[in-house]
């Protein structure tokens, strides 16, 4: 019978021989007879408390108990201490883990075939020879010391590797913990930039309200004058000048206009907004201007769902973004406008173009106010503030890359609910 | 139809444009610097339409177009919104003026305003 090392070592320490296994074998009848009465008597025990009675009321857990336990009787008689014999040993510590008994009833489970079993010797194998019947009880003392022995260190083991996999588990689901806070992290940055942008626009936009009130008045002034003027002038050389003073004044009214329109509390309109659409046709209201430059269109417009928004200043923000390609591409190139979703929840608008570029130093200009690279007069430099407060307004963002000589593009979030 | 107005703004200079822009016109105006002044001018006379601004010292346009209502309900009021703000425009019209100029406004504007203000009152 091969024995592995182990099991070598844990019988010599136990004292536990060929003498005991013969000895042992002497019991095989007498635990036949009495393997019934000595099952029945293990299972009225279980029954007297509350953890094993609850295991038992599962008539599957109790009958498959029954049988092992008889099994188990039975093979006290032959005990092989191979492979296989441990491997069942150790099973009972298994699945004590397993089920998550503690060890007391196990090896409780010993001590009470230990107190059956002794009378039973005396009253048969030891008749007529005490003496043999005192080593038989004490080699089924060691062998009951070998199994319990055995589970309990199979409970550990077990144990332990629950406990390792647990902390594995633990410990992957710091990391993951971690994970989400840094991304938690990131999306209240992104938040905290996009309030604090919504804040500076507001500042911005309560000084402008107070400033453009202030100009309004005598701008409005200066201009009835003008024109009353207008009307009495003669001489076609002063009417001229005339004639530029109040297109001069026509233009900062524009400015203000424009201003008053960002500075105004929107109220926050909000239906469903189709971006593929809206795209289409502020692409169609600048058609005529696109195709007067040669400039080609590239659309790639799918339909992503909608985004909550108002879409005339939605509108309005793509159409100066347009009209800025259109101004970045005198000689002709070639506009690309794309609507995707991305894996935030926002449609994503990019609009590129093959224009003129924007230079480095200024790029983190381009949203300021006033900030404009177009001839004096052609630009008020305030397209693409309005941009950015309109993204801003309907909680979203706007960016800018650009290389000089190449094309510029610019990417618009907007949240999709 | 008397081509008669009441102009009201708590600015002398724009007070004195608008007179002279509307006298250019052809109309006949009067003028005042608050809603308090206006009201009495109301009193006295009957005015073919009045172009206010909203946001003078202690009483606003508003309280002026509340104040006609009552002292000459078919008198039509034009107001000057100078903030350019949606509510003081949604405001006006709610609280019963013809309608809004927002300033800066193109002279034009406001004789258009005016004109349509006479032309509405005479289809009536």
């Amino acid at each position: 019978v091969p024995i592995d090392l182990d099991t070598a070592q844990r019988l010599s320490f136990l004292n536990l021989g060929d003498e005991d296994q013969a000895l042992l074998a002497d019991l095989e009848p007498v635990l036949e007879r009495h393997a019934d009465a000595l099952v029945a008597a293990f299972y009225r025990h279980l029954l007297s408390f509350a953890p094993t009675r609850q295991l038992l009321r599962d008539p599957a857990v109790k009958d498959r108990l029954l049988v092992k336990q008889r099994a188990y009787l039975l093979s006290l008689a032959r005990p092989t201490f191979d492979e296989r014999f441990v491997a069942e040993r150790r099973r009972i510590g298994e699945v004590h883990q397993r089920i998550g008994l503690d060890p007391r009833w196990y090896l409780g489970a010993y001590a009470l075939y230990q107190s059956l079993l002794t009378p039973i010797i005396w009253e048969t194998a030891a008749k007529g020879d005490p003496e043999r019947g005192a080593r038989t009880a004490t080699a089924l003392q060691k062998l009951l010391s070998f199994d319990s022995q055995v589970a309990m260190e199979a409970y550990i083991e077990a144990g332990r590797r629950n406990l390792d996999f647990l902390t594995e588990e633990l410990a992957e689901q710091s990391r993951q913990l971690e994970r989400e806070v840094e991304d938690q992290g990131v999306a209240l940055r992104r938040t905290r930039e996009q309030a604090r942008a919504a804040e500076e626009l507001a500042s911005v936009a309560t000084l402008v309200a107070g400033l453009a009130h202030e100009i309004g008045t005598p701008m409005g002034v200066i201009q009835g004058h003008a024109k009353m003027l207008e009307s009495k002038m003669v001489d076609d050389d002063a009417r001229w000048r005339l004639e530029t003073i109040r297109g001069q004044i026509s233009r900062i009214s524009k400015i203000i206009q424009t201003l008053l329109n960002m500075a105004r509390p929107h109220p926050a309109r909000r239906v469903p907004v189709a971006l593929d659409a809206l795209l289409d046709t502020s692409l169609s209201f600048v058609g005529e201007k696109l195709g007067r430059r040669r400039i080609e269109v590239e659309r790639d417009l799918p339909a992503i769902g909608s985004v909550p928004g108002d879409p005339e200043r939605l509108q309005q923000l793509f159409l100066n973004l347009f009209l800025n390609a259109a101004d970045a591409m005198p000689e002709g190139g070639h506009l690309r406008v794309s609507l995707a979703k991305d894996g935030d929840g926002h449609a994503v608008v990019r609009v590129s173009d093959t224009g003129s570029g924007i230079r480095p130093e200024h790029l983190d200009k381009v949203f300021d106010p006033f900030f404009t690279t177009k001839e004096a007069g052609h630009g008020n430099g305030l397209g693409l503030m309005v941009c950015k407060g309109i993204a801003v307004d309907h909680g979203g963002s706007i960016d800018v890359t650009s290389e000089v000589g190449k094309g510029t593009e610019f990417r618009i979030a907007l949240p999709l609910r | 139809m008397t081509r008669r107005i009441l102009i009201v703004d708590d600015d002398s200079a724009m007070r004195q444009m608008l007179e002279a822009l509307f006298q250019d016109e052809g109309y006949a105006t009067d003028s005042a610097e608050s809603v308090d002044e206006a009201v009495a001018r109301l009193r006295e006379s009957e005015y073919g339409a009045v172009l206010s601004d909203i946001r003078m010292g202690i009483r606003s346009g508003l309280e002026l177009v509340a104040e006609l209502r009552s002292l000459r309900p078919g008198t039509p009021i034009v107001l000057m919104t100078a903030f350019g703000s949606s509510d003081a425009e949604t405001e006006a019209i709610r609280a019963g003026a013809f309608g809004y100029l927002s300033k800066p406004f193109e002279p034009e504007a406001a004789l258009l305003a005016l004109a349509s203000a006479f032309e509405a009152r005479s289809g009536v």
